[in-house]
This record gives C-alpha cells, structure tokens and sequence, in this order.
C-alpha cells in the first residue's frame, strides 16, 4: 500500500507512505483510493508530508479523487513539500484546495467546525 | 564579448525507462553548462520528463524503440531544449490550450488531464511547437534574469 487511511471521527485522514506520487505508482493509488470512498465519510484529510516529487499523473490522481467524492464530500491536503507546492502552484491548483500546515491543524479545524455546527 | 554557445545531442529509443534517463542527464547538463539552481534543475527534470512522457504515450501510442532526440544548447543567458520526434502530429496541429483557472466550487468541470501542459508553460518562458519534416519539434527555453 502506498497510503494509509486513519479514522478519525468523521474524517478520514490519508498518509502518503511513498517520496513519489507520480506515474509510476499513480495508477496503484488510484485505485487505493477508491476502495476508500465506499464508506461514507465527510471529509479526505491528505498528508503528503513523504511526497518529495509529484508530476501531472499525481495531479491528476488528485483531482479524480475530488470529482469522485462529489460535491458534498470535503478533499483537503496538508503537509505540502516545497517542490509540491510548486507544482501545484504551476498548475494553478493551490487556491483549489483547502491546505493545512500539518495533520494536527487539518483535523482540529474540523473538529472545531463540528463542535460549532453541533452547538 | 562574444557569447559563447554550447551545445548537446541526445538520441534514444522511445520507452517510459529511457525518458526519464533522458530527463535526468539533459536537466543535469543544463544544471552543469548554465549554472541553474537545484530547484530550477528539479523542475527542468519534472518539464523534460512531462514532455517526453506525452511522446512515447501519444506521439507513439506507447510504442517502443521509436526515435526521439534532444538537442540542447546553452549559453550564459540561459538554454534551449529541442525535443524531436517522428510520431503523429499534436492534435489540432499546436499546443493544447491550458491556461485553466479552477473554481473551488465548480468541480464538474475540473479537468483530469492536461496537467502536465500547464506545469511545462508556466515554469518554462517559452514553448513552442511545429512540425518540420514530418516530425515534431518541441521547443523548450529557460533564461536566466
């Protein structure tokens, strides 16, 4: 497996295990992925804090992932590398997503949202 | 002064494996020859091996031990990066359009592909493509300010 899934109280957090996400392996993680959307969770918390190198395949990956959710299901990342953030950057991506320094800050911003929306 | 001109070929036989060896030594050389940054390299590397990537899967519909050839040139304003290949023309005879703009909102029409396009224009400062000779010819050029 190149990812991990943790579940985290409605959200599901996702480690990338790997330095590369990229069209070597971006077909494998693909299909990782979807197994993933066929419990219902709200919100994809993506730590990509491992990956050094990401190309188009990567990217794409990503995106298919965030089409497959559909609308009502939150794709958010964390952890972004200098070289990915350039990428992503490049591919004018960057204000797509919602991006958190780390898995601790992405996963207590939900929480507090939660805990507002409950009260 | 004069300015001095240096320049390299490269010919390899088409294959995922063989591309990404060819992106690794010509972004090294232009690393060497035009005294680029390590990021600047790494991304020279990511843009070459984007490009080449296309060649073998669409120029040659994945086709193996196909011709493809780098001829790199460098001066001290920077390098240039020919990238030759006798596969089928680009569809529509140019460039994809790729200066896409996505809203966070609209996920319905985020596209899938054309990603890596969009990475090889925005980091190089220009590309252009032809085809010359039945072949096409795709050019790469970085300057440096």
């Amino acid at each position: 497996m190149h990812v991990d899934f943790e579940d985290c109280g409605g959200a599901v957090l996702i480690t990338f295990n790997t330095a590369r996400f990229d069209t070597t392996n971006a077909w494998e993680i693909r299909e990782e992925l979807r197994d993933l959307l066929r419990d219902d969770r709200d919100i994809y918390l993506f730590d990509l804090t491992r990956v050094g190198f990401i190309d188009s395949s990567g990217v794409g990956t990503l995106i298919g992932f965030v089409k497959y959710a559909g609308r009502a299901r939150r794709v958010e990342l964390c952890g972004l590398t200098p070289s990915v953030t350039k990428v992503f950057r490049l591919t004018n991506l960057l204000s797509f997503f919602t991006i958190h320094q780390d898995a601790d800050e992405g996963l207590l911003s939900h929480r507090a949202i939660r805990s507002a929306v409950n009260q | 002064m004069e300015q001095s001109t240096e320049r390299m070929q490269f010919s390899i036989s088409s294959s995922f494996e063989n591309v990404a060896d060819l992106a690794e030594r010509v972004s090294e050389v232009c690393g060497t020859h035009a005294g680029q940054q390590a990021e600047s390299i790494d991304m020279l590397r990511l843009c070459l091996a984007e490009a080449l990537n296309n060649i073998v899967e669409h120029a040659y519909s994945g086709a193996t031990g196909k011709p493809i050839f780098a001829d790199v040139s460098f001066s001290d304003h920077g390098y240039e990066v020919l990238l030759i290949d006798e596969g089928r023309p680009m569809p529509g005879g140019a460039l994809p359009e790729c200066d896409l703009e996505f809203e966070a909102d609209d996920i319905d029409n985020l596209p899938e592909g054309g990603f890596g396009w969009m990475l090889i224009k925005n980091e190089m400062d220009k590309v252009d493509y032809e085809r010359r000779d039945g072949c096409n010819v795709l050019r790469l050029e970085k300057y440096i300010t």
